[in-house]
């Protein structure tokens, strides 16, 4: 289970349709529980795939490592990505999944590590919202938990 | 000395959960090594087998990537981090059924039946055909350009300039011509449209096409270098190898413009030599051979173009040409190469091609000089007595038996002859028409002048009645007017 305050999905739904046609990206920070991904911060990072792609995203290592930092900072962790699919549905593809860290990291297959949040565009709108995780090599789809009512985190 | 290593997330697991652990080692590769010899398995994760960082990975010394540095051998400090960061990425990969759905949208489509009605209009349009060649050599529509989808980007701004030309592209159904008119858009052409329904729905209506003449296979083979120039193409290559052109000499200009032709393809080669081989020949002679001194040049050009290309057609005349043969012999070709090496020749061979229309490639050489030209009346230039009215007085003009020619020479200007004999075959270019290109070998120049029709020649002057032949003998052997 993905859990999300409102706050942050508004976040990444905008971010989501700034991007449009192309495709957003970022990281999701907060905690790791027995089978919870707690989100407790949405970092947006600039896609620096080729401008004229609009459906890959790449994360610029260097970003993502200074991103990172600052979570660990704030004694946050790395639980997950987010990007969207411009026209689309908010499906795990098998792009996402052979880039993903826990796929190529490769056999014996890790245990599911980060939670993947595509979120689909259509027409520039903001649309539907998926989580996957993957194990054994597998995306397998997570339930998703909007907290309507913000939690007080005094680190935002 | 020790170091400090970020763990990714996925990996904690391997080294008991932690993010960081505190490793000893001189160097990227040494740490690495001593954390696999306490967590086995480690290492596999961040190399690949051939001991290099794998392609995902990314390592951090101090924030630096290692990449920039000295890769894995790069040396550490007291207290430096190591960060160890995944790349990420991904994206949507979109189905074929979505990619065509949406070209559908974006693309801009034509039915056969408004393409039809643009060239029965005149209305400009040019046609691309991006199906593979053995579909297009079943049949195309009339005057379509050919470059299959493969071969697009490549070829299309070689054959299609204007950005702004109205292109429509079709392939068999209409798939594919979508993919490629996208394509085209991507590179600027600006008018595209796809022929909704291909070539398949422009047949079934029965609109015309045409069957283009196809090479067979062993002269796809043979000729494939030439196939691949978008300028010869299979279309270029049949028009060589339907060419007929005569060589007048199998000497210093004929031996190596033959050569090429034949290699070329060029179907009928017709020599005109009545001379035998001559050891003195061998100096540049290429077709002749030391063994074949005294043998008849024409048989000796023909052995060896038989042998190296055994497709085309070799038609000998053995005989000196003559103002009672001439017109017999050239009639039937489409070009004549003077390879001639005096002027009485000259004149006759420049006489009768005025008379019959043939485009006339001449050269000539001299000690370490030459010069090339087209002389084309009927195609707007000038003809050889526009430039020369008469000949030079006998003294003058040295033969190169007299005078001396280095060898290489007549390559060179036998060779310029050729090529530009295959693009008069070709209609490419700009043919040598009206000017004249003179190499100095030993000045290492070639110079350009414009030679000028002039509009008084009795033999090819606008509505000229053919003056007849004359006694070409005499009149070059007679002291010039001039001198």
């Amino acid at each position: 289970m993905l859990v999300l305050s409102k706050r942050d999905l508004d976040i990444i739904r905008s971010n989501a349709e700034r991007a449009y046609p192309r495709e957003c990206c970022g990281l999701l920070g907060g905690q790791r529980e027995t089978g919870s991904w707690i989100v407790r911060r949405v970092s947006p990072l600039e896609n620096v795939a080729s401008p004229s792609v609009t459906d890959r995203y790449v994360i610029d290592p260097r970003e993502r490592h200074g991103a990172e930092e600052r979570l660990a900072c704030d004694g946050l962790t790395l639980v997950g990505f987010y990007h969207s699919h411009p026209d689309h549905e908010a499906y795990f593809s098998k792009t996402d999944l052979e880039n993903s860290e826990e796929f190529q990291f490769g056999r014996p297959w890790l245990p599911p590590t980060y939670a993947y949040l595509v979120i689909s565009v259509k027409k520039s709108v903001a649309n539907g919202v998926g989580v996957f995780v993957i194990r054994e090599g597998v995306a397998e789809s997570i339930d998703v938990s909007i907290k309507v009512e913000e939690e007080p985190c005094p680190l935002k | 000395m020790s170091v400090k290593v970020r763990i990714p997330t996925p990996l904690r697991p391997i080294v008991g959960g932690d993010s960081e652990v505190a490793v000893e080692g001189a160097t990227v590769s040494a740490v690495l090594d001593n954390i696999e010899a306490r967590h086995a398995g480690f290492k596999a994760r961040i190399l690949d087998d051939q001991g290099q960082i794998r392609r995902f990975v990314n390592v951090f010394v101090n924030g630096e990537d290692i990449r920039y540095l000295n890769g894995i051998k790069t040396d550490l400090k007291d207290a430096d981090t190591v960060s160890i960061v995944p790349a990420v990425a991904g994206g949507l990969e979109r189905t074929y059924q979505e990619i065509l759905f949406s070209l559908k949208k974006t693309q801009q489509e034509i039915t056969p039946e408004a393409v039809k009605k643009r060239l029965d209009t005149g209305e400009r349009t040019i046609l691309v055909d991006v199906r593979e060649s053995d579909e297009f050599r079943g049949g195309h529509l009339p005057e379509a350009i050919h470059i299959p989808r493969g071969f697009l980007e490549m070829r299309i701004e070689e054959t299609v300039l204007d950005h702004g030309a109205p292109l429509v592209v079709y392939c068999a159904g209409g798939v594919r011509s979508l993919f490629a008119a996208e394509t085209l858009t991507h590179m600027g052409y600006t008018n595209v449209a796809s022929m909704s329904g291909g070539y398949g729905r422009w047949a079934q209506k029965g609109f015309p096409t045409q069957t283009p003449v196809v090479l067979s296979e062993k002269y796809r083979r043979r000729y494939s270098r030439h196939l691949s120039i978008p300028e010869v193409g299979e279309a270029g290559q049949i028009k060589l190898l339907k060419s007929k052109v005569l060589l007048i000499g199998a000497g210093g200009l004929g031996c190596p413009a033959a050569y090429y032709l034949a290699a070329a393809g060029v179907g009928t080669l017709g020599i005109v030599d009545f001379d035998v081989v001559d050891e003195s020949n061998l100096q540049r002679q290429i077709l002749h051979t030391t063994d074949r001194v005294g043998v008849s040049k024409i048989k000796s050009a023909m052995q060896t173009l038989e042998k190296f290309n055994p497709d085309i057609t070799v038609i000998p005349f053995e005989e000196r040409v003559t103002s009672g043969n001439i017109e017999r012999i050239i009639k039937d070709f489409d070009i004549v190469v003077d390879g001639s090496d005096n002027f009485p020749t000259r004149y006759l061979i420049n006489d009768a091609c005025v008379k019959l229309k043939k485009p006339c490639v001449h050269g000539s050489v001299y000690r370490f000089e030459g010069q090339v030209t087209i002389f084309h009346p009927a195609g707007g230039g000038p003809c050889y007595r526009c430039l020369y009215k008469e000949p030079p007085p006998p003294e003058m003009a040295p033969s190169c038996a007299d005078a001396g020619v280095l060898g290489v020479l007549p390559g060179i200007i036998g060779l310029l002859e050729a090529v530009e004999t295959v693009k008069l075959i070709l209609g490419i270019g700009v043919p040598l028409v009206g000017k004249v290109i003179a190499y100095d070998a030993l000045a290492a120049t070639f110079q350009e002048f414009r030679l000028r029709k002039d509009p008084t020649c009795e033999y090819c002057r606008e509505g000229a009645t053919f003056p007849g032949y004359i006694d070409y003998e005499y009149f070059c052997a007679r002291p010039s007017a001039a001198s």
